[in-house]
């Protein structure tokens, strides 16, 4: 951790190989958002190639351009204005408007990758995709079996009665 | 498009790098729109290569013999956020607030189960949005076991009946809530009349459950002004209560001004308020609030501003322009702007009056009126406004409305957006109709988080 930001580390590049073998390569500092990559680079170095197996390439390219913007925001360059957190809140709002399917991806591989701010976007986006929904309505998007029994689904009516009409 | 290596300087770097992907050499669809249900179809060829200074990303395709090729997945018959460990789905639904999670329950045993254990509701503490709630109390003066509190949920605009709140003592009349804590003054204890202020916070299975108590104030107070302020210091959110007036006027000191902080624990006293609040130093006479560092006291029915400046410790005048027609006000504040709201007569029908709000300008001399209530809206709170006193309480942006000393408890909330300069007005569902009969009501905020586990009788 000690050499983090000296003006050599902006050259380092990191191989990342994703479960359907495709290769990817990012400057370190984009890596090192995450976590889990952090530890391994630190670990065995930039020269071997990183598998990253149950991350697939689709999703793992979308991880980096996170990773990559968000590097990039930490950034301060002389000639161009900083990025506001209003730019950052709307790319982030851009970001995580996808089907609830790739959703559901990329957590699994922030969550993998450990890199606690994209975990914490994208959960606050299921999240707020939930909202507002009734119970049948969040079964249906998120494909869920209702496994109550009639008198189970009373108690918990019974429970949680100053919610009702 | 086959000159991306241009946009170095995009200030776009994710539609650049999406359009790279995309416009390489490989015929290939989107990546980053990719349908994961239908599309997870692996290319063979070479990748693109893409030279951002900073977030250079290269990727190209490993040789094919090395390729295993995986089927591709069609995750939407496998109920795939049944795969979700407990640990991500809790983190998931902690974000919810209060009814959303309600349905939440209902989706299946699993959820129900992850939600209704205690650790979560710690988790929903420090995840879920800290809601601004209205609190409203009343008091049943013969049974007081019929004394009730509700809170107002903004997002389901619906009241929810509170668990009994334990007050320190009988006298609710002075109750403020402001960044998560709840303010009570509470006594009188024995002859010598003291005062105590104490506040809560809350616990995660139960509202308003403990009080801490601030020492005595140097001065017993009966409906004197209160109003909190929240500074972030390196030692975390500490917050100050600063207390005017109320004092009996046979006291010598009757205008002191007393601070609490919650940093020191201890109080403090300032100057007294200026000669203009002589003989109107009360709730019902004088309006007050802290707004960046400073105490901004008025006269509801005059138009006298006086500004306690916290750091030099004096007390100013202030010069503003008087609005036209201006009846009766009340100073508050959104954040570090101060903002007035008052009963006016209406300019283009004499004899009419409505509600008007006004923010302090940037020249800090000059109002600049951002909202105005009147026509039906303005009616649910009553034709008869001859006495023409109403309650106003800021809760972030939100300004409540309703008549003072009047039980019906009809209430109307402007929401502000200081940015554009205007306010929604919407009435809220009347608060009379639910419970017992009560006797007096007594109103405030607080974002204290209310668990989702409370369970108390039912109030739509």
């Amino acid at each position: 951790m000690h050499f983090q930001g000296s003006p050599n580390m902006a050259e380092k590049r990191v191989k990342l190989i994703s479960s359907d073998n495709d290769e990817f390569e990012v400057d370190e500092a984009v890596a090192f958002e995450s976590e889990t990559l952090r530890n391994m680079i630190q670990d065995t170095g930039t020269n071997v190639p990183i598998s990253i197996p149950n991350v697939s390439s689709d999703i793992l390219a979308k991880v980096l351009e996170y990773c990559s913007y968000h590097a990039e925001t930490m950034e301060t360059h002389d000639d161009k204005p900083p990025i506001t957190d209003a730019q950052i809140r709307e790319w982030d709002a851009d970001f995580v408007d996808v089907h609830p399917a790739t959703l559901y991806s990329l957590i699994l591989a922030a969550n993998y990758l450990n890199i606690k701010n994209l975990l914490d976007l994208i959960c606050q986006a299921v999240a707020n995709n939930i909202r507002g929904k009734t119970a049948v309505e969040i079964r249906k998007i998120l494909h869920i079996q209702d496994d109550f029994t009639y008198e189970e689904e009373m108690e918990i009516r019974r429970e949680t009665k100053w919610a009702f009409d | 498009m086959d000159s991306f290596t241009d946009d170095l300087s995009s200030p776009l770097p994710k539609q650049m790098i999406s359009e790279t992907i995309e416009n390489s050499v490989v015929q290939r669809s989107s990546i980053i729109n990719v349908d994961y249900f239908t599309a997870n179809t692996p290319s063979v060829k070479a990748r693109s290569i893409e030279l951002r200074p900073w977030g250079r990303i290269i990727s190209k395709r490993i040789p094919a013999a090395t390729i295993v090729r995986q089927e591709p997945k069609i995750v939407s018959t496998e109920d795939p956020w049944s795969q979700l460990s407990d640990d991500i789905l809790e983190y998931i639904l902690a974000r919810l607030p209060l009814f959303p999670l309600k349905a939440a329950r209902k989706v299946c045993k699993r959820w129900e189960a992850i939600i209704s254990t205690s650790e979560f509701d710690i988790l929903h503490k420090q995840l879920g949005e800290q809601q601004p709630w209205l609190v409203c109390y009343r008091t049943n003066h013969l049974v007081r076991s019929k004394s009730q509190a509700y809170a107002y949920d903004e997002e389901s605009h619906k009241w929810i009946t509170l668990p009994p709140l334990q007050f320190p003592s009988h006298n609710y009349g002075t109750l403020a809530g402001a960044n998560g804590l709840v303010y009570a003054i509470a006594g009188p204890s024995e002859n010598k009349l003291k005062y105590k202020l104490a506040c809560s916070t809350s616990s995660p299975s139960s509202f308003l459950e403990t009080w801490y108590e601030t020492p005595s104030m140097g001065f017993s107070r009966h409906a004197p002004v209160v109003s909190v302020a929240l500074e972030t210091g390196p030692t975390g959110t500490a917050h100050k209560v600063v207390v005017a007036g109320g004092v009996p006027e046979y006291e010598p000191e009757h205008m002191a001004v007393e601070v609490f902080d919650s940093e020191t624990g201890a109080w403090e006293a300032y100057d007294d308020l200026p000669d203009d609040f002589s003989g109107s130093s009360s709730r019902l006479w004088m309006s007050g609030v802290v707004c960046d560092n400073k105490l901004y006291m008025s006269l509801i029915h005059s138009w006298s501003v006086h500004v306690l400046d916290f750091s030099s410790r004096t007390w100013s005048f202030v010069q503003w322009e008087r609005p036209h027609g201006l009846i009766s006000h009340h100073i508050m504040a959104i954040g570090r702007t101060l903002v007035v709201a008052g009963l006016c007569e209406d300019v283009e029908q004499p004899g009419e009056i409505v509600v008007k709000v006004w923010k302090l300008n940037h020249d800090k001399r000059s109002l600049l009126q951002i909202g105005s209530l009147s026509g039906q809206v303005f009616a649910t709170l009553g034709r008869n406004l001859e006495v023409p006193t109403l309650n106003f309480l800021m809760n972030e942006n939100l300004l409540y409305v309703s008549k003072a000393y009047i039980k019906d408890g009809a209430l109307v909330v402007g929401e502000i957006s200081l940015e554009e300069c205007k306010t929604e007005w919407r009435v809220l569902p009347s608060v009379s109709s639910l419970g017992y009969r009560f006797d007096s009501m007594v109103t405030f905020c607080t974002s204290i988080s209310i668990s989702p586990h409370i369970s108390a009788t039912s109030a739509t």
